[in-house]
């Protein structure tokens, strides 16, 4: 087998696993009002980013959090996967990139799980912040790159006035 | 290594070493360490368990000022080895309490200061932690808990620090 049809091989097992297989949502909510994830993205992406939701609160307006990470995949269970998430300030809503997590991390938080058919965790927490600014609410599996060749994420912006 | 990425290698290899230390060290099926730090000072305490309410350990107590920055940081390990914990809850809160060493929980409905919760399966070894900020402005006696719920067994396990505002 050629190198080239080998590297198409294994790159046709790893596209095996569907983009929608495993679902992150993350929703913000502030008394009625509510902001909530429309997709879940992968890492790398085959496409641009389309941009993310942007949820508008108060200095010092209680906020809660909660995201889900669910498996939809039917035959595929995925075991030991690292869910990391995290709310920390970003320079500029909407940036591409993550901010570095070594200062003005408000909540960061993980764990360990095997993910079987239909399985998920459920997360949901308060939080209230009041500097202005804006930040970034990002849930993230870690660890599954290599054996799938992406990692998924969903997240948000907090615009705190 | 990607920029971002140090410090969140350095919380997974927390989150490792941690574990595979406390594992080791006792028989016990959560292990949970807790810390609260403060600006000047910081509070740890380890896994008890219910019954009887309020467990048996002394609890730790950390003395800070109303205002002040202060961080909830946990790590629970399940040290069950007999197979999977389904749907299990892990919870943290800190809420007001009446006394130092107060055994009978408060009502948390409305109450806390802070609270949050997640509902995974819990495989043997497997971990789950956060670190978050949060801050206390009124003076008085507060607990910050972190404790399972449903894990299907005749106790739940638990980890509290009493705070002392003033």
């Amino acid at each position: 087998m050629s190198m080239a049809l080998a590297a198409g091989w294994a790159l046709a097992g790893l596209s095996l696993l569907h983009a929608d297989d495993l679902q992150i949502t993350v929703a913000v909510t502030a008394g009625e009002r509510k902001a909530e994830t429309r997709q879940t993205r992968q890492s790398p992406a085959p496409d641009p980013p389309a941009p993310r939701e942007v949820f508008h609160a108060e200095s010092g307006e209680p906020l809660s959090v909660r995201w889900q990470v669910t498996n939809h995949a039917q035959n595929t269970k995925f075991n030991d996967v690292l869910v990391h998430f995290f709310v920390a300030r970003e320079e500029k809503t909407g940036q591409h990139a993550v901010p570095k997590l070594t200062k003005n991390v408000l909540y960061e938080g993980a764990l360990t799980m095997d993910f079987a058919p239909k399985n998920s965790a459920q997360w949901q927490f308060d939080l209230n912040i009041t500097a202005p600014g804006s930040y970034l609410l990002r849930v993230e599996t870690i660890g599954l790159s290599q054996a799938y060749g992406h990692e998924y994420h969903a997240a948000l912006d907090l615009v705190i006035k | 290594m990607q920029p971002g990425s140090r410090q969140l290698a350095y919380l997974i290899m927390a989150l490792l070493v941690i574990a595979a230390s406390a594992v080791s060290a006792r028989a016990e099926h959560a292990l949970i360490d807790l810390q609260v730090i403060a600006p000047d000072d910081r509070a740890e305490a380890t896994s008890d368990q219910e019954p009887p309410i309020g467990g048996v350990n002394p609890r730790p107590k950390l003395a800070v000022r109303a205002g002040d920055p202060l961080i909830l940081h946990f790590i629970l390990t399940n040290a069950y080895p007999h197979g999977l914990l389904k749907d299990v809850t892990v919870r943290y809160f800190v809420v007001r309490t009446d006394k130092i060493g107060e055994k009978q929980l408060p009502d948390l409905e409305g109450h806390t200061v802070t609270q949050g919760h997640v509902v995974l399966n819990l495989k043997p070894k497997c971990r789950v932690g956060a670190r978050l900020q949060f801050r206390i402005d009124k003076p008085g006696i507060y607990l910050v808990r972190v404790d399972t719920l449903n894990t299907h067994s005749d106790h739940e396990h638990f980890s509290a620090i009493d705070l002392e505002v003033k």
